[in-house]
């Protein structure tokens, strides 16, 4: 017997089976003994539960209830239809009105569309202009133009100048090896476009190697335009 | 005298009892309180029973039902037309109960645990009917108390279904749930009374 059967077996107690489903159940209880128990446990149980329904009288009050509802001022609340039919209406008319004294006159009165924002030249990838060594950082005069007073620190920062020369130090076989055709080392950013002539301070570079007279290190200036090594000091 | 009053009092009384829970509740909507009063007198009978089966108390019942009338009362703007009234009061009443079984429950548990089981018969309700056989009180006691320990939305469906009778349907729209769903759960409501009864039994017997 499974909990099928057990459901089955309570519903034919309580006398909710009908059709095929009783006469299977019937059947069931008959050729099993567990089944015939359960049986008789639930009618046992149904007939207990009519015992139940009995209650003692009650002693409500008509008087207490209208006591409870009048006496304390309650009444039934009113459902608040604020978007009645009425309102619907209204609402759409008031709307379509204002949105077609909007449309017709526009902000300035001029019946045109207005800008808020005026752009009178698109901005471009070369407008950023990369400065040179040496060169102010003074900003362009679009930027001013578009910023105006607003940004006063940011004006003054922005005129401080930019390093003159990056410094390496490396060895003197790296410096040496720049005078070829072949240049590789780290020498070669010091020049931020090599396409232009330098203009900024000389590179030294000063060599590991030490100096046999004096004991001091070497160092080299590098010209940058020939990018030729040049002994400032032995 | 006597006679002049009834011929006055016939015909609205005649109305009244034409009158559809709805439209009583239309009127009382309305602010006519006299239609509120004949809803109440209609269906205290019904509410007091359920209220009862559920709380075991007479006392803790009329307080239920009175206050499922007030409620009732303050939001009948909720009420649809579609749904019964009774189904609809139903469910507050159900919902009050619920939280008083609750409040019963917990406090039966501590005044139990404080007197030690010498307060069991104030939960078993009244038994008090000297011509009844004693072994019938004997099982209907054994069968309240084992009504009052169940989890309170078991007792519901043995109320609602086994004790109240009432359609599937109906208790489906008082407990918001499918048929299927209310048949379910009696089934699962008498397995659980079933296993509650048995120990119980045991008990008196030994």
């Amino acid at each position: 017997m499974n909990r099928h059967d057990e459901e089955r077996i309570a519903m034919l107690a309580f006398g909710e089976l009908e059709g095929t489903e009783l006469a299977k159940v019937q059947e069931l209880v008959q050729r099993d003994s567990e089944a015939a128990k359960l049986l008789a446990k639930y009618e046992g149980m149904r007939s207990d539960l009519r015992l139940l329904r009995d209650v003692p009288p009650e002693q409500l009050s008509t008087d207490r209830m209208r006591d409870a509802i009048l006496g304390q001022g309650l009444k039934p609340e009113r459902t608040r239809n604020w978007f009645g039919w009425v309102w619907i209406p209204a609402g759409a008319a008031a709307f379509a009105f204002f949105a077609t004294v909007m449309l017709r006159q526009g902000p300035d009165g001029s019946g045109q569309p207005t800008a808020l924002i005026e752009n009178s030249r698109p901005t471009y990838v070369s407008d950023f202009v990369v400065p040179k060594f040496g060169e102010s950082l003074s900003e362009p005069d679009w930027f001013a133009d578009a910023i105006g007073d607003a940004a006063p620190d940011v004006a003054e920062t922005s005129t401080k100048t930019a390093p003159v020369a990056i410094r390496r130090t490396i060895t003197r076989r790296n410096a040496l090896s720049k005078s070829g055709s072949s240049r590789s080392g780290g020498l070669q950013y010091a020049v931020a476009e090599p396409s232009r002539p330098y203009e900024g301070a000389p590179v030294v570079v000063i060599s590991s190697e030490r100096d046999s007279e004096t004991g001091v290190r070497r160092a080299f200036e590098i010209d940058a335009e020939g990018m030729q090594d040049v002994l400032v000091s032995s | 005298m006597l006679s002049r009053g009834l011929t006055i009092e016939a015909p609205r009384v005649a109305r009244m009892e034409l009158d559809t829970d709805v439209a009583l509740v239309k009127r009382a909507r309305d602010g006519d309180y006299s239609a509120f009063e004949e809803l109440f007198q209609r269906h205290r009978l019904m509410t007091y029973r359920f209220a009862y089966q559920m709380v075991g108390k007479r006392d803790d019942a009329e307080d239920v039902v009175q206050e499922a009338f007030v409620r009732a009362y303050q939001n009948l703007h909720r009420y649809r037309d579609e749904a019964k009234f009774t189904t609809w009061l139903l469910r507050i009443v159900t919902n009050l109960c619920t939280d008083q079984a609750r409040m019963t429950n917990r406090r039966g548990a501590l005044e139990q645990q404080e007197a030690a089981g010498a307060l069991d018969w104030m939960t078993v309700g009244d038994t008090d009917d000297p011509v009844q056989n004693l072994e019938e009180d004997r099982r209907k006691a054994i069968l309240r108390k084992a009504l009052n320990a169940l989890p309170v939305h078991h007792r519901t469906m043995i109320v609602l279904r086994d004790l109240e009778e009432r359609e599937y349907s109906d208790i489906a729209a008082t407990l918001g749930c499918t048929i299927g769903g209310a048949k379910l759960r009696v089934l699962r409501a008498r397995r659980a009374l079933r296993d509650r009864i048995g120990p119980l039994l045991a008990e008196e017997n030994v």
